[in-house]
């Protein structure tokens, strides 16, 4: 990156309207009935309603079933390492600022292997949407328990049932010191999906989205009955929260109003048992941002560069003072 | 008798203004008149002109406007989506794929704008593919966009979206093809690639199979000089022994000599077939001559093609036999392998199984995936040695025949002397043997065509195409277009499909409703004519003859009576044909013509012309009573019972007069001897006859307020009508209530919507309908689901996608046929989402 400045980056951008059809690629091959179906394309709506070039765009993944987004995307991509999702978007964030960034997550690749990594992306608050695609199994290596699996839950690892309550990612997330955005959505819900995925990606800041998804093919049992009643849905309301239009709201039997900036609120809703959540439970728009703190000298020129990079290494130059 | 009551009109024939004149008839003095009757009975034998007709250019009357340049109706071109391999209008292919309307008759005028887009007409350099580069086609198109009249934002758009249409097409997203002689070889390409893709499950299989075989046989090796040599390396390191009792053992570390026998003789033939396999899974043998002559080669580039000097059926047969050994050996050698490989080889079940293995133990889905063989021939090639092909057809072998028949052929049919029209009834041939899938048609209905290939591809009985192509190398691909879909329509080639796996009974197997008007022996259309009263409307009817005269070049040797001359020894050639002998006895058939003033002139028919055209005519009908649209025994009876039925209500009604003529004379006596005692009270001043007559009346209203009064001994005078009537009324009432319950429950059906729709907003964009029904689902801009054809498949299906939509968005609706069988089911399943 040395010798260049972002501005130089630029590519210069064609004057195009872009269509869904700019942001897709390939053939996703993800189980029929799989809830990535409908998330993919409720990001590559978000990105074509709000017009984002496709050569700006970033899907960052690590590993799982989640995880071959990139692929599906016509955007830039990194499929990256297990449980280094965030890591490598934040390192894209601090130093190209002006790319949009999408983290594709999973049950284990976040909640697992990835907890460490979870803990300081959501401390950093860099400017990027986070999708936790939480099917409560690790289903690319075909049906094992994942930290989020609830307890007893039958899977290759546990055949008599799982041993160990599981992780709650939301109450985890707004644990975290410097959280500024936590949401929740389903995958069955197209219009809040693509509401919440939307808000998230207007949000200034890390918008962290835990995405509840079904799993046709191992854990059918774990969501089938739920998304089919409307009763075990709470939709959360309020004027900066995720607002559906009316027709669709109209679905909806438990409306609660839910002030967001209320941290003690959104933990109760987290934790409730009765119900799925869904909505914007937290939303701080004053926490730090990392990115910009990282993005201080970006502006430099290579001339610049060079001549602070000679200053640093002068320090350590030796004179010969016999000379 | 339905034939009076329907007219037609010519494709778009009334659209055109086009009114041909009829002239008024010249006085022709008897001499010449006899004098010319004797000419023209030597032509109708001999063909030798009369001195009398003129030499004039003529065309048949339902044809001259499409003759003289107006744009004939077709679908072509064509264009064949490459993933989902469906054939479709181009037009409706852009519309709906790349420029969209909200508003729907902006939508049918944009549609009209770009159908009059003509480029090819067959003159792009015979190249009737256009999946490559092709920017002259851009330009053109281009231009013709920009010619709608729309605003300037719109007008970008189609640009824009014209310019993906285009790089899709360079992209091979789509292949576009106009019509000409090897168009349905590009169809059958086309399909041959779709069934190369499904036929992918079956190659998996193989090479799974063939996997696990060298997995057992491998192991078991291995075991047979251990330690096997990849563990040479540790062989100093690990002391095998030892390990003996905690390594992994299989089944075939026991297995017998004899079933690793048969194991290895199974692998020798899975690696023969997965060679042959992989490499294709379609044999085609084509005659050398034609294969060079169409340039085959570089057409069905998805199949091995093998060329042959010549076809002889024994050959074929021979070879047929060799590929059936061969797949009977895999099938065996899979089956074997599977066992082993799911180890539930049982020695006394098993052994007797393989030992009699044969044809008849596999099971039809299998039977499917035999290496399709197609021979691609001439039909009268084809019908040389018609006994080995009827062997062939009986056996249930499944080859796949496609036989051609070309445009020439036929037309110069009716000119030889001795004609054999054998092999135009190639389909009937096979249709005979009844456990065939036939089809005839030709590529004028490209859709058709192409769907009658892919169901022939995968059935897995014998298969005959029967098709019709223009000559190679001719020049105008429109004039060859109106001659074949002429051919098909006049009845001279018609179309015809049979599927044993349609409907459940023979008439439902043959399926003739592909001809216009197939009910009757020939379409009838509609035609305005000048005649000197004015203009009238005139029936005219396409007959085996008009293709004829549009094939053999018009005016040519034909006699063109002139004006006046035996108008009542002539009959129109379609009454000749279909009215009974005694009606023509001693006339001779012509047909309208117009010359180039668009006068009607009537063409005589010579004997040979006739005797083809009736050949073909019969055949006609023989279709039509096997395919069971029209029956002579069955339209008898319904005559005589008819005429039963008829004589019986006849003498009824005569006798319900005579009641009734009765009844009125029996009131009417009575009503005098009334009157007369009225006015005899009144005269002896007994009563006040103003109140009598009151108190009648009275008498009369209880009475019909009463409902059920069923009085013969009434008061009201004895007349047995009354009381008729009053049940009369009852019974209405009872009707009309029943009529009540009907509208309730018809108003309670209305609520449900009456055709599947989907909420868009809710789609989850998951592609289950999408690729279970894309005939109906669609995806719009936005990639949520919409219906764009509700009629796109069958209502069960539609069903079954609702109930598997993960956001229960699709609501499936009525059925077309809410009382057809099996339905009340469906409805109810589908009630949940509606």
């Amino acid at each position: 990156m040395i010798g260049s400045t972002h501005e130089l980056c630029s590519i210069p951008m064609p004057d195009v309207d872009y269509s869904m059809d700019d942001y897709a690629k390939g053939t996703p091959r993800w189980c029929p009935g799989c809830g990535g179906h409908s998330i993919l394309t409720s990001v590559q709506r978000v990105c074509k309603d709000m017009q984002y070039p496709p050569e700006k765009t970033v899907a960052v993944s690590g590993i799982g079933c989640s995880s071959r987004f990139p692929h599906y995307m016509g955007t830039y991509g990194f499929h990256g390492l297990h449980g280094r999702a965030f890591p490598v978007a934040c390192g894209i964030k601090f130093r190209r600022p002006d790319l949009h960034l999408f983290v594709v997550t999973g049950d284990g690749d976040c909640c697992s292997i990835g907890a460490g990594h979870w803990v300081h992306g959501i401390r950093y608050n860099m400017k990027m949407v986070v999708l936790l695609f939480d099917n409560g199994i690790y289903g690319l290596t075909k049906k094992q328990t994942s930290p989020t699996s609830p307890m007893g839950i039958l899977s290759n690892t546990h055949p008599k049932g799982s041993v160990l309550p599981p992780i709650n990612p939301l109450l985890t997330t707004l644990g975290f010191s410097n959280v500024s955005f936590v949401a929740q959505t389903t995958d069955w819900n197209a219009a809040h999906l693509y509401a919440t995925i939307r808000r998230a990606a207007e949000h200034d800041g890390l918008a962290f989205v835990r995405i509840v998804q079904r799993c046709p093919a191992f854990v059918k049992e774990l969501y089938g009955n739920v998304a089919a009643d409307p009763d075990k849905m709470i939709l959360l309301t309020h004027e900066v929260g995720i607002n559906l239009k009316p027709n669709a709201a109209k679905n909806f039997t438990r409306i609660f109003e839910h002030d967001p900036t209320n941290i003690q609120e959104a933990r109760r809703y987290a934790s409730s048992e009765d119900g799925i959540p869904m909505g914007l439970l937290y939303y701080n728009p004053n926490a730090l941002r990392y990115d910009l703190y990282g993005a201080h000298n970006m502006g430099m020129s290579n001339n610049e560069k060079e001549e602070a990079l000679n200053t640093l290494l002068d320090q350590y130059t030796i004179r010969n003072n016999h000379a | 008798m339905d034939e009076k009551k329907d007219t037609y009109t010519y494709r778009n024939l009334d659209k055109l203004d086009y009114s041909p004149a009829l002239e008024a008839p010249e006085e022709r003095s008897r001499e010449e008149e006899r004098a010319y009757h004797k000419a023209l009975r030597k032509y109708f034998l001999t063909g030798q002109k009369t001195p009398q007709s003129p030499d004039e250019t003529v065309a048949p009357v339902l044809l001259a406007p499409y003759l003289r340049g107006v744009s004939f109706d077709n679908t072509f071109p064509v264009i064949c989506d490459t993933q989902s391999n469906v054939i479709e209008d181009w037009t409706s292919y852009v519309m709906n794929k790349y420029i969209f309307f909200s508003d729907d008759q902006d939508r049918e005028t944009f549609r009209a704008h770009l159908s009059s887009f003509v480029v090819f007409g067959g003159s792009l350099d015979n190249n009737e593919r256009i999946d490559k580069d092709a920017p002259e086609f851009h330009r053109l198109l281009v231009e013709h966009i920009m010619t709608f009249e729309a605003p300037v934002e719109m007008t970008a758009s189609f640009k824009k979206n014209v310019d993906r249409f285009y790089s899709d097409l360079k992209a091979g997203k789509a292949v576009m093809i106009d019509f000409s002689a090897r168009t349905p070889f590009h169809i059958l390409n086309l399909q041959l690639a779709k069934d190369k893709e499904t036929r992918k499950g079956f190659i998996k299989r193989l090479r799974k199979c063939l996997a696990g075989v060298n997995d057992i046989l491998g192991l078991h090796d291995k075991q047979d000089n251990a330690p096997g040599k990849h563990y040479d390396f540790a062989k100093s390191l690990i002391s095998f022994d030892s390990i003996e009792g905690v390594a992994p053992r299989t089944m075939s570390t026991n297995l017998p000599e004899e079933r690793l026998e048969g194991l290895r003789k199974a692998k020798v033939v899975l690696d023969k077939s997965y060679n042959i396999y992989s490499q294709s899974s379609h044999l085609i043998l084509i005659h050398a001559d034609m294969a060079s002559k169409w340039g085959m080669e570089s057409i069905l580039d998805n199949a091995k093609i093998e060329l042959l000097s010549d076809c002889p059926m024994t050959m074929i047969r021979a070879r047929y036999q060799e590929e059936l050994e061969n797949f009977i050996e895999l099938m065996a050698a899979m089956k074997r392998a599977e066992l082993e490989m799911d180890q539930k080889y049982d020695e006394h079940l098993h052994k007797p199984y393989f030992e009699h293995f044969n044809i008849n133990y596999i099971a039809p889905e299998d039977l499917r995936q035999f290496r399709s063989m197609i021979v691609l021939d001439e039909s009268q090639h084809m019908l040389r040695e018609s006994q080995v092909l009827l062997n062939l057809l009986s056996d249930g072998a499944m080859i796949k025949f496609i036989g051609v028949n070309l445009l020439h052929q036929l037309t110069t049919l009716a000119d030889r002397s001795s004609s054999d029209e054998t092999y135009l009834e190639l389909a009937s041939l096979a249709i005979f043997r009844r456990n065939a899938y036939v089809f005839q048609g030709a590529a004028d209905t490209p859709v058709q065509l192409s769907r009658a290939f892919a169901t022939g591809l995968t059935a897995s009985t014998p298969v005959v195409w029967n098709i019709l192509v223009p000559d190679p190398g001719s020049q105008s691909a429109t004039l060859d277009l109106m001659k074949v879909n002429l051919a098909i329509e006049s009845r001279y080639f018609p179309r015809l499909e049979y599927n044993i796996e349609t409907g459940e009974d023979f008439g439902m197997h043959l399926d003739v409703t592909g001809n216009p008007q197939h009910k009757f022996s020939l379409p009838t259309f509609k035609q305005e004519t000048k005649t000197s009263a004015g203009e009238e409307s005139h029936q005219y009817k396409l007959t085996p003859v008009d293709f004829l005269l549009l094939s053999n070049g018009i005016g040519g040797s034909l006699e063109i009576a002139p004006n006046g001359f035996a108008d009542d020894q002539l009959i129109e050639i379609s009454k000749y044909l279909t009215s009974p002998e005694d009606n023509h006895t001693g006339k001779l058939p012509f047909a309208w013509v117009v010359d180039d003033a668009d006068t009607l002139k009537k063409v005589v028919i010579p004997l040979r012309w006739l005797q083809s055209t009736r050949n073909r005519l019969d055949y006609w009908h023989f279709i039509q009573e096997v395919g069971g649209v029209k029956s002579a025994h069955l339209q008898r009876t319904l005559a005589a019972k008819k005429e039963e039925w008829d004589t019986a209500k006849e003498s009824e009604i005569t006798q319900l007069k005579e009641d009734l003529n009765q009844a009125f004379e029996s009131t009417r006596q009575d009503d005098i001897y009334r009157a007369i005692v009225n006015i005899l009270n009144a005269m002896l001043g007994s009563e006040d006859p103003l109140a009598l007559i009151q108190r009648e009346a009275d008498r009369k209203d209880e009475a019909e307020v009463e409902a059920e009064v069923e009085v013969e001994s009434a008061d009201n005078g004895g007349i047995p009508t009354r009381s008729h009537l009053r049940r009369g009324a009852k019974g209405e009432a009872e009707v009309e209530v029943e009529v009540e319950v009907e509208a309730e429950v018809e108003s309670l059906r209305a609520e449900v919507p009456s055709e599947v729709w989907v909420e868009s907003d809710e789609c989850t964009s998951c592609n289950d309908c999408i690729e279970a029904l894309p005939g109906v689902f669609k995806y719009n801009d936005d990639k949520q689901a919409y219906v764009h054809n509700p009629k796109g498949g069958p209502y069960a299906k539609i069903v079954a996608v609702a109930e598997k939509c993960p956001a229960m968005c699709i609501h499936p609706g009525l059925p077309d046929d809410p009382k057809a069988p099996g339905m009340d089911k469906l409805i109810q399943r589908a009630e949940k989402f509606n």
